[in-house]
């Protein structure tokens, strides 16, 4: 027994020390190979050479996850254009709440890095607020870049990160049962019905409501396409009739049997599969999904689908769809604030976007890559797209952002699962953020 | 007679019981195993097949070829068997002086081990962060061993102390009538006859660790240092939930902890006890 | 007397002192939190306010919504693990064949992380590509698909499962263990006595786990109350905040609102309602001593 017991402490002592000396596990060392690869490997020689007269810097990116090589990708292009930098790419894996949780976990402890972040739009006035975002508002030509995404970098007079990419709620329909998509809710309607339980139809609209940014999206996308509005010019309108109509609307397409109640907890990517599998006439998503749709193995719709512009309201006169995507900041307390936001500059520039675009699909924010035809023929709904971004409208751009959305969330959910009235819970939203906006 | 028929009547209604249950509970994972196979097409038929009438290797061949998942598995192994192992050596001897050694204030210690399971974690994550920069530990595996191994230190601790305590105290006095010192009869006498226990707290240990995720995610940056959990974490984008790539990743990862345990189980009870005929 | 002090210390200290580092520590800095007024988005009038943040809860609607919500989940869910669990440690005591694949029914769901059961579930009661609609349906039991998510009260109970699933396992091997250490000559010669099967179960089999079913509930408990992942990644705390938990909304004003001083004056609140019950648990552990 003391043999065995001595075997077992000798076993601790030999991994606790390998775990000590992580750098050099075997795995350690791939890794140090595969993230310097951009860098090395494109063009050994020259780095080594430069390396002797310039100095080298390191640079932290972070972003969200991608299995798709697109990011190390553009990393790529990024050393071939700043050869005496190493870009360090950290993919944080999870939704925006996911990567937020994480950054902040950083950013509030005063790290130096990341020095360069992909950033939620809806985080911008958060951050900046924090103190934790580079003013970028000379640093670039705003000109180069679509004004929707624009809107979500500025804050207080000022812009605080690039626009990357772009993301603005549409209408997803099977152009291969309809000829002309909905302009009106009644269209929506009438075509739904018209369509449901033929040609393996079972639901005529998606979208989702599950607690949290969904509901808070696909609910003001429905109120501002009917002439409601959240906040104008620093005051609170949401409790308007026009809001009350819209959630009314959402909630008889439940009570019709159009949409399934499933939706009060779907997320995007919940119910993407049901698209997926041609069991919906319309969809109300991001347009990011296009690629899933249409280039992943499950899907069943592949060119039989394409997108609008969201529908109108009775009331409404125009559509006004939620815009979402990322735009990339550089932290004010890292060391290499110059050089990080020439890179970061570089992420979102036109060459970046492009390769982004053409890998991915998803709707660039600089304006130069629609031009590009290699791009439109990538990706053949750009154009419509381009089209929703004139009327997008961003979530309320105020610091309390987070707090608003919580209370919208909320409210808004207890109304559609019918757990309290339209007109109290649109009440109760408007204290709550007249309370915040203070 | 009857008792005999009553005896096979129990037994058929318990065999009959057991299987029910055990179905019951197997069913989630035969889901997802049946999910990971699937052929793609099939992933999201509606309504699903509950027995597919085609299956396809189309996602495991994913997760070893596009992933780094070997090194990811052997990060996984490391980082929860040194947990697993720490967490018992550092356990056992908490969890036989909270038990059988008469120091002062042994109550309050005994409370004070649990306070690490009361606590929500995520509240203090950026204080934690703080800490183990300036330590030194992000990207290590002791960044990961660390915390995992205190969060189920209090389940080994209390544990083991509910063994210990039923034990009569003879035991260990004849022990040490016979010259025994304190450490050697708690590893003859003591430790085989909490064998059960020790096996079922290493258990414990080594999955709580192996399922960790919320740390690595904070004290873990660089891809090589990426457990399994984290690499699952990883695979799906803004816009994209490979469902199945997931489930055949999780497949993969769960296997072998099962077939690791349903074959060590045997040994390490054996081994332990065997140590007790000995001494 | 010194000597076995300095002895039980000794045997204490690395547990201890890693305890202090990792959980102390960082928990005395969340109290200190929440004594402040400590918003990130408003840093420069960072300042102590004593209880403010504490006043500020309790007068909250919200904080007795998810007190309630959490003591739902968690004295649902314990009794549910502890039944499943006590069963399956029972069979695998009692099975001589197909012992090996109780066991590895036993482990399965541990050996999952929990982001995977999370989302393995949210599919499974999915209404359209669902299995539990579809059997639901195949049986005759359901004509057309059930929301279970979105039904406020279904929902909770979903959650409720699924933790279920994944953490009956931790019960069912601490109370093997238990059961693997009383000897089979008791129930030997109660049987020779006469006694029937749930006289064996009451007289020998529970007074000989009983510590054992006193540490699964007080760790369970524990886990429970600070549930918080199934949450976040199946519900959201809706539909309706009919889910919303107490650690849920604590992370709302941690992560979400970025306010640290009013995260941390929930997260320490749900420190001494954990620290309150333990001890009441404690209490029972002492008497039965």
């Amino acid at each position: 027994m003391k043999r065995s017991i001595g075997l077992l402490l000798i076993l601790a002592v030999l991994l606790s020390s390998s775990a000590c000396a992580s750098g050099g596990s075997p795995a350690a060392a791939k890794e140090e190979i595969s993230s310097q690869e951009t860098e090395n490997q494109g063009d050994a020689s020259q780095a080594s050479s430069e390396a002797a007269d310039a100095k080298q810097t390191n640079l932290t990116y972070v972003t969200g996850a991608d299995s798709s090589g697109t990011i190390l990708e553009i990393i790529k292009a990024a050393q071939e254009e700043f050869p005496n930098v190493t870009i360090d790419l950290q993919e944080i894996p999870g939704n925006s709440d996911d990567i937020k949780k994480s950054l902040i976990t950083s950013l509030a402890a005063g790290q130096d890095d990341p020095d360069i972040f992909s950033m939620d739009v809806i985080w911008t006035t958060q951050f900046a607020s924090a103190g934790w975002l580079e003013d970028l508002t000379d640093k670039y030509d705003p000109a180069l870049y679509l004004e929707g995404p624009l809107s979500t970098v500025s804050y207080g007079g000022k812009r605080w990160a690039v626009p990357d990419y772009t993301d603005v709620q549409s209408l997803f329909y099977r152009s291969d049962l309809i000829d002309e998509p909905p302009a009106t809710w009644d269209d929506l309607v009438r075509l739904s019905e018209e369509h449901q339980g033929k040609d393996g139809i079972e639901w005529g609209v998606l979208f989702q409501a599950f607690q949290g940014e969904p509901i808070v999206c696909n609910s003001l996308t429905f109120i501002k396409s009917n002439g409601g509005e959240d906040i104008v010019g620093g005051e609170v309108k949401i409790n308007s009739p026009q809001a009350k109509e819209a959630l009314e609307f959402m909630r008889s397409l439940i009570d019709k049997g159009i949409t399934s109640e499933e939706a009060l907890s779907q997320k995007p990517g919940d119910q993407l599969p049901v698209f997926m599998e041609g069991k919906a006439l319309f969809m109300l998503n991001w347009p990011g999904n296009y690629a899933s749709l249409q280039l992943s193995p499950e899907s069943k719709v592949v060119d039989k689908f394409s997108i609008a512009q969201v529908p109108v309201g009775p009331s409404g006169t125009k559509p006004g769809p939620t815009v979402g995507g990322w735009n990339i900041a550089v932290n004010s307390a890292s060391d290499e604030v110059e050089v990080s936001v020439e890179v970061a500059k570089f992420l979102a520039g036109e060459e970046a976007q492009t390769i982004r675009t053409l890998a991915l699909l998803t709707t660039p924010a600089y304006a130069a890559v629609f031009d590009n035809p290699e791009v439109d023929a990538a990706n053949p709904i750009l154009s419509l797209i381009k089209a929703s971004l004139g009327n997008a409208r961003s979530r309320p751009n105020a610091p309390d952002y987070p707090a608003m959305s919580q209370l919208i969330a909320v409210n808004f959910s207890k109304a559609l699962a019918k757990q309290s009235a339209f007109d109290e819970s649109l009440a109760e939203v408007e204290k709550g953020m007249q309370d915040l906006i203070k | 007679m009857a008792n005999k028929y009553r005896r096979r009547l129990a037994r058929i209604v318990l065999g009959v019981f057991g299987t029910l249950f055990c179905t019951a509970l197997a069913f989630p994972f035969y889901w997802q195993f049946v999910t990971a196979l699937r052929n793609p097409q099939d992933l999201f038929k509606m309504p699903p097949e509950l027995f597919p009438s085609r299956l396809s290797l189309t996602y495991l061949r994913l997760v070893f070829a596009e992933h780094n998942f070997g090194a990811y598995l052997l990060n996984s192994v490391i980082v929860s068997s040194i947990s697993m192992l720490l967490s018992l050596i550092a356990g056992m001897p908490a969890a036989y002086a909270i038990s059988r050694v008469h120091f002062k204030g042994r109550s309050f210690w005994s409370k004070f081990i649990l306070s690490a399971n009361m606590f929500p974690i995520i509240a203090v994550a950026t204080p934690l962060f703080i800490t183990f920069r300036s330590l030194g530990l992000i990207n290590t595996y002791a960044g990961l061993v660390i915390p995992s191994m205190v969060l189920t230190l209090p389940v080994t601790i209390w544990t083991l102390r509910a063994f210990l305590i039923k034990l009569p105290i003879e035991l260990e006095h004849a022990a040490l009538v016979d010259g025994c010192n304190r450490f050697s009869a708690f590893v003859r006498i003591i430790l085989p006859l909490i064998a059960p226990g020790v096996f079922a707290t290493a258990i414990i240990a080594f999955i709580g660790a192996w399922n960790e995720l919320m740390f690595s995610l904070i004290f873990i940056t660089k891809k090589a240092l990426r457990t399994v959990p984290m690499a699952i974490a990883m695979m799906p984008g803004e816009y994209s939930l490979p469902w199945g790539e997931i489930s055949a990743a999780s497949i993969v990862s769960t296997l072998p902890v099962i077939i690791v345990v349903l074959i060590c189980q045997k040994q390490i009870i054996a081994g332990l006890t065997a140590g007790a005929v000995k001494g | 007397m010194r000597k076995e002090n300095l002895l039980g210390y000794l045997l204490i200290a690395p547990a201890v002192a890693l305890i202090t580092f990792i959980c102390v520590i960082p928990l005395s800095q969340t109290i200190l939190y929440s004594l402040r007024y400590y918003n990130l988005t408003d840093q420069a009038n960072e300042r102590f306010i004593g209880l403010e943040n504490y006043f500020k809860l309790f007068s909250d609607s919200k904080f007795y919504d998810n007190l309630a919500n959490t003591m739902i989940f968690a004295a649902v869910s314990v009794v549910l693990q502890l039944l499943v669990g006590l069963t399956a440690a029972l069979l695998m005591n009692a099975a001589s064949r197909g012992a090996v694949l109780v066991r590895a029914v036993v482990l399965v769901p541990y050996a999952i992380p929990g982001v995977i059961v999370a989302q393995m579930f949210s599919f499974m009661f999915h209404g359209d590509f669902g299995v539990l609609n579809a059997l639901l349906r195949q049986s005759g039991i359901l004509s057309s698909a059930f929301p279970f998510l979105a039904k406020p009260g279904w929902a909770m109970a979903c959650i409720i499962i699924t933790n279920v699933w994944k953490q009956f396992p931790f019960v069912a091997l601490l109370l093997l263990s238990g059961l693997q250490t009383i000897p089979a000559e008791l129930y030997e010669s109660a049987e020779v006595d006469g006694a029937g099967a749930l006289k064996r179960f009451a007289y020998i089999t529970l007074p000989g786990i009983r510590q054992m079913v006193l540490v699964v509930l007080l760790f369970r408990t524990m886990a429970d109350i600070r549930i918080f992942d199934l949450v976040y990644s199946m519900t959201g705390g809706g539909p309706a905040n009919t889910t919303s938990t107490l650690l849920y909304q604590a992370y709302i004003f941690l992560f979400k609102d970025m306010n640290f001083g009013l995260g941390s004056a929930w997260s320490t609140i749900i420190f001494f309602i954990i620290l309150t019950i333990s001890l009441i648990y404690l209490s029972l552990f002492q008497k039965e001593e």
